[in-house]
């Protein structure tokens, strides 16, 4: 049956909502044009320019993308972007959610105080965690190293060796994204109808079948946003590799914004560089998040 | 429950404990055998972006806010036109001087009131793109002298010679006059000069081994960081890629490689046999165990050879005045010493000079002002107005100015030897380098190749070429050589 369509008359009052609404939002669309959509419209116009705040901007076309494409320090952080996303997202999800089954289980006294102690991290800064994780992964007073000293082993250069750099950036990578993911996980696991548990026990299922075919599956919406904000926050990293290894050994922790930003400290360099490669991993990260959300198809999100 | 309880408890224990053991390990500062090694500002600095125009800042003095302003902030002076100075905070003796200076021009009322700001170093860039970025630059600010050609392309300074006169310019130490001036104009008013290189080393130790002299060659100083060494004593401590041996090899590279990666003409790489001297070096002192898998500090940080960590140590002139006054007990037992050079002859370039100057911004509102005042703080009647600093940082440096370095020799104490040998490297140093970073990070990471095992020498050297070639290619660096002779 065909639907009959009519032009929408407002009534007055409809009306004067309209424009106390718009009223509301105009701050903030105000406020999101000033701080970004207009420097970001700025920053695709500069990056054909080759200019640096105080000389004619200059033409090149396509120079600056060229350059930072070909420049072997940004490739190689790319890539050891993509490294940190399969390593760290992965594991943060699996650790997250077996924290966050654990507590759901507990349902004694202590829940409220460990979920307290497990959110703590949450609450501190990547650069401050840094600082804590630099103590502790020092080469000569660490902690790690005192203990292994003290177990007759020679010490971990964190530093120098590739493996043990990656390791002493996932570890408070990991841990900074405990509390918060832990937290998220537990709302999702709580907010399962314990229905779906008990039905499952009548028929016989086991622990590990609840797992597989009831809890993953109404988790997957949680997943999918872990997923997307993971890999988002991993393109992104910055903070942790600049205080714990600056991108050392031979770059293999080198990551994309950590070279952005030393191309912006630079005084000498081309800030046109800096702002292509900026936004390259800017379209970078939106396709990304674009193909996680194409291929983890998730029926309630689509739902709505 | 009681299963239940018990995995509880289990994890409120073991959070506890991660939460107090990440407060428990060992803060850099810790005095003793055990002492911690990474400052936190050295650590960021060792990111792969470190040049020796991020040597200093809060590095050295423990600041933690971005700015620090003159103690006489806000006094009420003659009235006078403002003008607006940034530095570096260099520490306490840097920040005390230039305060009371200012203090001092200020209170004579020359028509201008000179307002220095002291910025932390790992803010600086940041602090000054900003300031670039929003038209709020400092009349003038200071600079590594390496930062100065780059900085002439990019257009940030103005030549200062319409501002200072002939006879301040003339003054200048020739080498200095050298690496501030381009095009027969001169960018910069040099405040200090000093060696990038220097061989700290144990003179107790060395003498109770039977050595009478601190090692001259390459060889000498890594069999003699081997046998010397303990489990609580490294052999050497060096710089650390990521930037550092980017730059503070540059001396090491005219004067044993005989050139810098460049051809005089900027057109190609110059990575040649002499290079591979130089990188065999590398690789047996990693290989020897003479220095430590990973470095106890930055290299501008002396504090582990004031700690006792190192029988050697390579650093800058700087860090006399640093073991000097923050290390007094064991300053005696420290020597200073030319670089060992691959053949023993230390007559040659071991260092390159490096430092700190004012530069003129191109936008400044009162140039006139900025020039009123370094006139009057290089003024030839009182050598004592810059030379005092120098009083302060107990000779580490050079003076830049030929008066300054003249009333410098009727102050320093009789038995500072160190001054004797810092002023020897620094008459056979010679300017840093001009060429871009890339270029240098290209050198150190040919360093990292070899020394770390990851490539051999010719793979390392080869891939050295391609990349300085992609930037000579990039950046159109063909005939751009400032320094050309």
């Amino acid at each position: 049956m065909a639907k009959k369509t009519r032009k929408h008359k407002y009534t007055a009052i409809q009306r004067k909502e309209m424009v106390i609404g718009y009223l509301m939002l105009a701050p903030a669309v105000l406020l999101i044009t000033i701080f970004v959509v207009i420097p970001f419209i700025m920053s695709i116009q500069k990056s054909f320019y080759e200019w640096n705040f105080y000389k004619e901007d200059v033409w090149v076309g396509i120079q600056n993308f060229r350059r930072i494409l070909r420049n072997k320090s940004f490739q190689r952080a790319v890539v050891n972007a993509f490294k940190f996303v399969l390593i760290l997202v992965p594991t943060q999800i699996i650790i997250q959610f077996s924290f966050a089954h654990t507590l759901k289980d507990l349902n004694s006294k202590f829940t409220n105080a460990v979920k307290m102690l497990i959110y703590i991290p949450g609450t501190i800064a990547g650069i401050i965690a840094g600082i804590i994780f630099m103590f502790i992964f020092e080469y000569k007073g660490g902690l790690i190293n005192q203990m292994v000293v003290a177990l007759g082993f020679e010490r971990i250069a964190f530093k120098t060796n590739k493996f043990w750099a990656i390791f002493s950036i996932a570890v408070p990578t990991i841990w900074l994204g405990l509390g918060g993911g832990t937290i998220l996980n537990f709302a999702g696991l709580i907010n399962i109808p314990t229905e779906f548990y008990e039905a499952a026990s009548i028929d016989g299922a086991n622990g590990f079948h609840k797992l597989i075919y009831i809890t993953i599956p109404q988790m997957r919406n949680i997943f999918v946003l872990q997923c997307i904000g993971m890999t988002t926050g991993t393109l992104q990293m910055f903070e942790i590799p600049m205080m714990m290894t600056g991108g050392a050994p031979r770059e293999s922790t080198l990551t994309p914004m950590l070279y952005i930003y030393n191309g912006f400290r630079n005084a000498g360099g081309n800030m046109g560089d800096t702002l292509s490669g900026a936004l390259l991993m800017m379209s970078i990260i939106a396709i990304i998040n674009s193909f996680v959300f194409t291929i983890i198809k998730s029926e309630k999100s689509i739902e709505g | 429950m009681k299963k239940v309880s018990f995995i509880a408890l289990l994890l409120v224990l073991v959070l506890v404990i991660g939460i107090f053991a990440s407060g428990c390990a060992q803060k850099p500062g810790d005095q003793g055998n055990n002492n911690g090694d990474v400052n936190l500002d050295d650590d960021v600095n060792q990111g792969d972006d470190q040049t020796p125009g991020d040597e200093t800042g809060d590095d050295e003095t423990g600041e933690d806010t971005d700015v620090t302003q003159s103690k006489y902030y806000g006094y009420d002076y003659p009235e006078g036109e403002t003008v607006t100075l940034w530095s570096q905070n260099f520490g306490e003796i840097w920040v005390n001087h230039f305060s009371e200076q200012v203090h001092q021009y200020n209170l004579e009322g020359r028509g201008y009131t000179i307002v220095e700001e002291f910025v932390a170093g790992a803010a600086w860039d940041e602090r000054m793109n900003a300031a670039r970025a929003s038209g709020t630059a400092p009349d003038a600010y200071i600079q590594s002298y390496n930062h100065i050609p780059a900085g002439i392309r990019n257009g940030y300074y103005v030549p200062i010679d319409d501002y200072i006169s002939k006879d301040i310019i003339d003054r200048m130490v020739d080498i200095v006059r050298e690496m501030v001036t381009f095009d027969g104009k001169t960018y910069a008013i040099p405040i200090l000069a000093e060696p990038s290189a220097v061989l700290y080393y144990r003179k107790d130790i060395l003498e109770a081994a039977g050595y009478t002299e601190p090692p001259k060659t390459w060889d000498e100083l890594i069999e003699m960081a081997v046998e010397l060494k303990t489990d609580d004593m490294y052999g050497i401590g060096v710089p650390y890629w990521g930037g550092e041996i980017g730059w503070s090899t540059w001396g090491m590279q005219y004067g044993n490689v005989g050139h810098g990666p460049l051809t005089d003409n900027w057109d190609e790489p110059w990575i040649d046999d002499g290079y591979r001297e130089f990188l065999e070096f590398w690789k047996k002192l990693y290989e020897s165990g003479a220095v430590p898998e990973q470095p106890l500090s930055a290299y501008v940080d002396i504090k582990p050879m004031g700690q006792g960590d190192y029988v050697f140590q390579i650093c800058g002139s700087w860090g006399v005045s640093f073991l000097i006054n923050d290390y007094p007990e064991m300053w005696p037992n420290v020597g200073v010493a030319v670089m060992p050079t691959n053949d023993g002859n230390q007559e040659k370039t071991t260092a390159t000079i490096g430092g700190w100057v004012y530069v003129l911004d191109a936008k400044a509102k009162n140039p006139e002002g900025v020039a009123d005042y370094f006139t009057w703080l290089l003024d030839e009647a009182h050598p004592e107005r810059l030379g005092q600093y120098h009083v302060g940082e107990r000779f580490s440096k050079a003076a830049p100015f030929t008066n300054v370095a003249q009333w410098l020799e009727t102050q320093a104490p009789a038995d500072a030897d160190y001054v004797a040998v810092i002023n020897k490297i620094a008459s056979y140093g010679q300017p840093e380098a001009a060429y871009p970073w890339e270029i240098s990070m290209a050198i150190d990471r040919m360093v990292e190749n070899v020394a770390m095992g990851y490539e051999d020498i010719d793979t390392a050297m080869e891939i050295a070429r391609e990349e300085i070639a992609q930037v000579i290619q990039d950046y159109e660096l063909a005939g751009t050589n400032p320094r050309k002779k």
